[in-house]
């Protein structure tokens, strides 16, 4: 009797709340005090049944608290992220028609309809991920380890059974894909010591490993610069134990000073560092690209190095002036500076690391093709989000942006807090049909 | 947030006032309103979480699940911002209070 009041309550509350992936916290949050306070009428002399009941009919009216949290509680989409995404997708499909007539590529039908293609997977890709849960990232114990293994071992799958070049491609997109279970599993970590901040530093590190293997050697820093900034965000957000400066130190000091020492005793980074700070010494080969591209001089087809799409900016700025650079970094601020103060805003700090991690690696992208086209990058460029050729970093990057705009919806059901795990025995516990699943309700006898 | 809810003297600023002590989760904060207030404010607890969702969004609190006795329960903390807007209610409520006091005591007559 008493357990059908609360289980009339907390339909009657759901009954109002509209969204329905909010009903589950929401409604154990009621059923939590419900039990909170039922144990204290218990504590007071009443048996379980009466106790329950009187704890119930405490709450007050049920349909208006549902009306309430209804209110509170609707999924923040943000509509002006997805629609400029899809703006910067089909303005990529146009620039691809215009390029391919610029170079007067034979194939050009194939790479349009290719990219085409690849414009539909991406809006399917970041549409799937936007309308999910992303706080099962956070709720599910096994999940975020699980996805950094998968991926680690798909790197390493991928790059000794592939040819190299595709075993680089290969790793360069899943390389990009890691920050995200990364700041996952950072968020079980609320609360640890220097220990665990050092082995966060080392492991982003580790994590990267494959892609310096595979020579996807931008992907790599990336997805490390990626990693790392994130832990320093958590450590500057407090959010382990200790100084805040100390575990920044931590996390950063290590790693750093350790993937210098790796980078500077690999040959093939030495030599590309070596023509980028002396490109006169090496006028006929990458030299010559970097000294074109730092005058501002015409490059022409087979004048470059890799593919046509990685030199966009420099196309544009050459057919119509040396403003397509400062205006494209302007825009690049712009659009980093609004998202970064929308992420910042985020409720908890577990949704402010999650949304750093999927969108730094959309920003650094930007931000190295930039300099690349300005002839002052030492590193290879991966894409211009959205905008330049491959269907495969349209992919990623689509579900970058659509882990991103989940964040954000999500914004109010994002807790810090430690993950639960659907197999522990939880004793005296009652599951209540809700939706297409069931709540658990677990019961505390005396206090 | 009604109105009320947020002025001084409002059940925002009880709240808040509660947090600024220690993190608390909603049944401790309903048990300490109604004994430190010596059952004056009986708060419910369909009136206290849309509340505390509303100081939350206005990021006075921040909320996190944490474990107690092999269960999970969402802690309220105040935030920076939290402890500012409880000092400015504080000090309205105050000069509110005085006035009021000033008045039901007859006032304080200039020069006397």
């Amino acid at each position: 009797m008493a357990r059908e009041a609360l289980e009339e309550y907390l339909e009657a509350v759901g009954a109002e709340i509209r969204w329905r992936r909010a009903r589950r916290p929401l409604l154990r949050e009621l059923s939590d005090h419900i039990a909170d306070q039922a144990a204290a009428f218990q504590a007071q002399g009443l048996e379980e049944g009466p106790a329950l009941e009187r704890a119930v009919a405490e709450m007050g009216d049920p349909a208006a608290v549902g009306r309430d949290l209804d209110r509170l509680h609707r999924p923040q989409n943000r509509w002006s992220l997805a629609l400029g995404v899809l703006f910067l997708l089909l303005a990529g499909l146009l620039l691809q028609h215009l390029s391919a007539r610029f170079l007067q590529d034979s194939e050009a039908d194939y790479y349009f309809r290719r990219q085409g293609f690849g414009v539909l997977l991406s809006v399917g890709v970041l549409a799937g991920l936007w309308f999910s849960d992303c706080t099962l990232l956070l709720r599910r114990r096994r999940m975020a380890p699980a996805a950094l293994g998968l991926l680690l071992a798909a790197c390493l799958a991928g790059g000794i059974a592939l040819p190299w070049l595709r075993a680089r491609t290969l790793v360069t997109y899943l390389a990009l894909l890691m920050p995200v279970p990364y700041a996952a599993l950072l968020c079980r970590l609320q609360g640890r010591g220097g220990g665990a901040v050092l082995l966060c530093g080392l492991g982003a590190l580790t994590l990267t490993l494959p892609a310096f293997v595979f020579l996807a050697t931008s992907a790599g820093i990336v997805a490390a610069g990626t990693m790392l900034l994130v832990l320093g965000a958590a450590a500057g957000l407090g959010w382990f134990s200790g100084r805040r400066g100390k575990a920044l130190l931590l996390a950063w000091g290590p790693a750093l000073a350790l993937g210098a020492l790796l980078l500077l005793r690999s040959p093939g980074f030495l030599l590309r560092l070596q023509v980028f700070l002396h490109p006169e010494g090496d006028p006929l080969g990458t030299g010559f690209q970097y000294l074109a591209l730092r005058a501002g001089e015409l490059l022409l087809p087979g004048e470059f190095y890799g593919n046509a799409c990685d030199y966009f900016l420099a196309f544009l700025a050459q057919a119509l002036g040396r403003w397509v650079y400062p205006a494209a970094a302007g825009l690049l601020l712009l659009s980093a500076g609004l998202l970064l103060r929308r992420a910042a805003r985020l409720q908890s700090r577990a949704g402010k690391l999650l949304a750093l991690s999927a969108l730094l690696p959309l920003l650094l992208q930007a931000g190295l093709y930039l300099l690349f086209n300005l002839g002052w990058s030492p590193l290879g460029p991966l894409s211009l989000p959205f905008l330049s050729y491959g269907m495969g970093y349209l992919a990623v990057n689509a579900a970058l942006v659509g882990v991103l705009l989940s964040v954000f919806r999500m914004d109010r059901l994002l807790r810090d807090g430690p993950a639960t795990d659907p197999a522990r025995p939880r004793p005296d516990h009652w599951d209540l049909p809700l939706g297409r699943g069931t709540l658990s309700i677990q019961y505390r006898r005396g206090t | 947030m009604p109105r009320e809810k947020s002025q001084p003297g409002g059940t925002g600023m009880l709240l808040l006032s509660l947090l600024s002590r220690r993190e608390m989760y909603g049944y401790e904060m309903i048990a300490a309103l109604r004994e430190q207030s010596n059952h004056v404010f009986d708060l419910k607890a369909g009136t206290l979480y849309p509340l505390l969702h509303t100081l939350e969004q206005q990021g006075w609190v921040v909320s996190r699940d944490g474990e107690a006795g092999g269960r999970v329960r969402r802690y309220y903390a105040i935030t920076a911002s939290g402890r500012a807007a409880l000092e400015a209610q504080r000090e309205q409520w105050n000069a509110y209070a005085a006035g009021v006091r000033g008045v039901l005591e007859g006032g304080v007559t200039c020069g006397a």
